[in-house]
């Protein structure tokens, strides 16, 4: 069995992603290319011809002389306007040992992922898939009578089954039919293609040298590339096919999508149903092709306007008195006996406040972590109470960002499109001051990404339950919460 | 570099070149083969095989091209045998495999094309 693939010929969709050789761009992370050659090893091809063309040096760069698949791959060319057949026909006694031909954009799609065994009746009759001007695209035989019909032009009359082969091979007509398939893929087809025990049963597929840093969220199924970094917040899946060096930025949200290789994600970003390469994005469904030369600018995540905040700022208000007055008292007891045992203190701070006013706000400070009384001040939340009171004069919010130095903390307040100074924050809420800027960040752009109500409430209610539960248990705040994450 | 040109009755020539072909030694192969043109008008296809040539640079890919217009002008053709790989990527790199028509061996590439 000899296998000739021609990868020179045009193809729509290769035409319109861009610069990378249509025979080599990815089908659910893996370049069609590889599905052909899979193929030829699976029929026990010994010699595969690849008959070159734009893109050549690329795709002989990437196959190497075939060892990867235990093949072993010579180069041809076709001069330009010659028949495509014309490559056969030049040792044409060499096909009659069975002949595998690709001359197009042909999937090879598998109809299991056990491939069965061949119908013996399969192999008496070729096998073929043509295109709309009946041009053979695809054609399988192990008859030397048929091969070399083909060869002179003819295409016997009554054709094999595909199925008896186990596959059904379709022509990708356009970027609709390679959207289509590589979400079919990532749905669960790709595990037709894989080896047994490389698969996961989720559906997540993640190739090596991946940095993912916190408060990425990864929703299978997906197939993610070699090399690839995702910042903060960024939200990956369902249905994301990503390919190898993809860096995506902040506040991005990705799903049943396709990002081709080499591509980076600007931040504030939503992209769902589209094809991603390079500074493209492509609409498969209209054809409609975007270039992106400022991603930033595009289709922000929520609305300039957002309504909810006034009701987040009415509740907090509300809340943020009675917390106070309830505490007052309590407060007014504790604070001045922790005062004078030296158990702890509050110290100012200059602070960004609402508006970004630069405020002072008091900062409590533990000086002696094992006295009772300090524990219980810290369970009561009463180190809150002065940013309380503030946050009842209306100088902070409730629930929101940890309040911002206003120098040291320049370069997160730029990241910030929204700031919310506030009582109650992630760290407040786990009661440890994050030291690792880079969570900081994250925990910064998560709120500003997830402010709600609902998140308010649940921050709140987290915060205060859990300095409850932490003052009746033996281990020291810190080390015992510090392992959560924000959401 | 080391040439060889043989020609058949039926007007096709074979030249055999060994070693590489760069700005280092172009010289001495575009004299005598030129010469060996101009001796040999009714030779309209020659084909160059380049099984033991493991180096081309842009001059002799250029030395190619020159003779490739000398023969279309007569309207004759030049192709490519054998290339290695090391030649194969100057000419995959520079797209000539456009202009140039290849063939895997000498004699697939001495059969009439159909």
């Amino acid at each position: 069995m000899k296998a000739v693939f021609h990868t020179g010929v045009r193809s729509d969709f290769g035409d319109r992603l861009g610069a990378t050789p249509w025979c080599l761009t990815p089908f659910g992370g893996k370049p069609l290319l590889e599905y052909w050659l899979e193929w030829a090893a699976s029929l026990g091809a010994d010699d595969v011809r690849l008959v070159l063309g734009d893109g050549a040096f690329e795709v002989e760069s990437y196959c190497g002389d075939g060892s990867r698949w235990g093949l072993k791959i010579t180069y041809g060319f076709l001069k330009d306007g010659v028949a495509r057949e014309s490559y056969l026909r030049r040792i044409s006694s060499t096909w009659d040992d069975g002949l595998l031909y690709i001359c197009g954009p042909v999937f090879p799609q598998r109809l299991a992922a056990d491939a069965p065994p061949v119908n013996p009746k399969a192999l008496e009759r070729m096998t073929w898939l043509t295109q709309d001007e009946g041009q053979a695209l695809c054609l399988l035989s192990t008859n030397p009578q048929d091969i070399q019909a083909f060869i002179k032009g003819v295409l016997p009359a009554a054709p094999g089954c595909w199925s008896d082969w186990g596959l059904e091979p379709f022509l990708v007509r356009n970027l609709k039919a390679y959207y289509d398939v590589n979400m079919r893929l990532v749905k669960g087809e790709n595990r037709r293609y894989v080896s047994q025990g490389y698969g996961g049963k989720d559906g997540a597929s993640i190739g090596y040298n991946v940095q993912i840093p916190p408060s990425v969220e990864l929703i299978p199924p997906f197939t993610i590339g070699n090399d690839c970094r995702f910042h903060a917040i960024a939200v990956i899946g369902p249905n994301a096919v990503i390919g190898n060096h993809v860096i995506v930025d902040s506040q991005t949200e990705l799903s049943d999508s396709i990002v081709l290789d080499g591509t980076y994600l600007g931040s504030n970003l939503e992209i769902k149903h589209k094809i991603v390469t390079g500074t493209k994005i492509i609409a498969p469904e209209d054809d409609i092709i975007v270039e992106i030369t400022e991603p930033w600018l595009l289709a922000r995540l929520e609305a300039p306007v957002r309504f909810n905040d006034g009701l987040r700022l009415l509740v907090g208000w509300v809340l943020a008195v009675l917390l106070t007055l309830i505490q007052a008292l309590p407060f007014a007891l504790l604070y001045p006996w922790i005062r004078l045992s030296g158990g702890g203190l509050f110290r100012l701070s200059p602070r960004l406040g609402r508006r970004n006013r630069v405020i002072q706000l008091p900062e409590w400070e533990t000086l002696t972590q094992s006295s009772l009384k300090v524990r219980l001040f810290i369970s009561l939340g009463l180190d809150l109470f002065p940013l309380l009171a503030r946050a009842a004069c209306g100088h902070l919010w409730l629930c929101g960002h940890t309040p911002l130095h206003p120098e040291r903390d320049q370069a997160l307040r730029k990241r910030l499109h929204r700031y919310y100074p506030a009582v109650i924050s992630y760290p407040a809420r786990q009661m440890i001051a994050y030291k690792d800027p880079a969570t900081e960040m994250a925990n910064a752009l998560y709120y500003e990404r997830y402010a709600s109500l609902r998140e308010d409430s649940r921050t709140l209610f987290r915060t205060f339950t859990l300095r409850l539960l932490n003052a009746l248990s033996e281990e020291p705040a810190s080390s015992a919460l510090n392992v959560e994450s924000p959401r | 570099m080391n040439a060889q040109f043989t020609n058949t009755d039926q007007g096709v020539g074979v030249v055999k070149i060994d070693g590489g072909l760069n700005a280092a030694n172009v010289d001495d192969f575009r004299a005598p083969c030129f010469r060996w043109l101009a001796e040999h008008e009714g030779m309209n296809l020659i084909v160059m095989d380049l099984g033991a040539v493991d180096f081309i640079d842009s001059a002799g890919l250029g030395v190619l091209i020159e003779l490739l217009k000398r023969l279309s002008e007569r309207g004759g053709d030049v192709r490519l045998a054998c290339l290695q790989k090391q030649a194969r990527i100057v000419f995959e790199i520079t797209r000539a495999y456009k202009i140039f028509a290849i063939y895997d061996s000498v004699e697939a590439a001495l059969q009439i094309e159909t």
